[in-house]
């Protein structure tokens, strides 16, 4: 009951919400999670300005949408798919280019952080891609009757797929050195 | 153990997606099921996992970069390429040529069933079978010769 009285007050807020404290608040969330799919840091970049520019026009036109933050990520999403759709793109996890300099990181922690990245995204890659999105979707706190909503899905069939999806990306990241890699990230 | 609850079932629960009734059902058959305090125990790692996992794909953002406005009549202009504007002259040019076409044939149809401008003149038929062919006077109003024409040898 709460956590139903705690969305109510986040949707009235958002409704009353300026434009740049939404793009404040959500710009980095929609990035990442385009990132997830795509592993393309300029797809993700170009993709989430274009949400948030199709955004701005919709306020513009005084149609601001009930619940922005479901409406952020199915915007993203339908972007994501026509991107795909022009280049033809099956699986851009097939690209995977995670390598990520940090400076703070000894070259050690480096190599092992990005084999750790390479593990998750082949696990990724291996769920068929609505599943992929599923999970993401679930991973960024959203309710079954959203996840329907933003995937245009039945809400019953969400926890099936969802409890499976997970189930299915588990055991691809055990059978992977994933877990290995942790405990050696940890001793260096 | 009888009635056990399925791992879709306890993935549910997990999330608070079930009615209340069905949630107070199985909250009671957890407290004495081993088993299904198992189930959802391996659910609940599995699930702080996955998120973990995907918590460590995301890449490090410094900033946030400023949202870059492009006005609408700018993104509308950029629509109309050389193909488009190619298309529409085309289309254009079809109708004007079509609606004169109409227009002529209107205007044609117009004149009076009488009002001859020119007048044929086959002189001899029997003649014109002798000879293979036929010669052809056109007139004018007036009775003189506009054009003479043979049809055949």
């Amino acid at each position: 009951m709460s956590q139903n009285f705690d969305k109510f007050v986040l949707l009235i807020k958002h409704l009353h919400m300026p434009f740049e404290e939404i793009y404040h608040l959500y710009y980095i969330k929609i990035f990442q999670f385009i990132y997830r799919i795509s592993f393309s840091e300029q797809d993700s970049e170009d993709i989430a300005q274009e949400v948030f520019l199709s955004l701005h026009n919709e306020i513009m036109k005084n149609k601001h949408p009930l619940n922005t933050k479901a409406w952020l990520y199915r915007c993203a999403l339908n972007k994501y798919i026509n991107i795909n759709k022009k280049e033809k793109n099956v699986h851009l996890t097939n690209n995977i280019n995670l390598y990520e300099k940090n400076y703070y990181n000894t070259i050690e922690t480096d190599i092992i952080q990005n084999e750790q990245k390479k593990a998750i995204a082949t696990a990724l890659s291996k769920l068929s891609p609505k599943e992929q999105v599923l999970v993401n979707l679930y991973n960024e706190e959203f309710s079954y009757k959203e996840i329907s909503e933003i995937l245009e899905i039945k809400p019953t069939s969400v926890g099936k797929t969802l409890s499976r999806a997970i189930e299915k990306l588990t055991t691809y990241i055990k059978s992977s050195n994933y877990e290995e890699l942790c405990k050696e990230r940890r001793i260096v | 153990m009888k009635n056990c609850v399925k791992k879709e079932e306890l993935f549910d629960y997990h999330n608070h997606s079930l009615e209340n009734d069905r949630m107070s059902e199985i909250r009671h058959h957890l407290v004495n099921c081993k088993d299904c305090q198992k189930k959802l125990q391996t659910i609940e790692n599995n699930i702080s996992l996955v998120e973990e996992s995907l918590r460590s794909l995301n890449p490090d953002i410094e900033c946030i970069p400023p949202f870059k406005f492009i006005d609408n009549k700018k993104t509308n202009q950029k629509k109309f390429n050389l193909s488009t504007i190619l298309s529409w002259a085309a289309g254009i040019c079809l109708i004007i040529t079509f609606s004169t076409l109409m227009m002529k044939k209107y205007t044609h149809n117009q004149k009076p069933v009488n009002h001859y401008e020119h007048y044929e003149y086959i002189p001899d038929l029997n003649d014109a079978w002798k000879q293979n062919s036929v010669s052809v006077t056109i007139y004018d109003k007036n009775g003189l010769p506009v054009n003479h024409q043979i049809i055949g040898d």
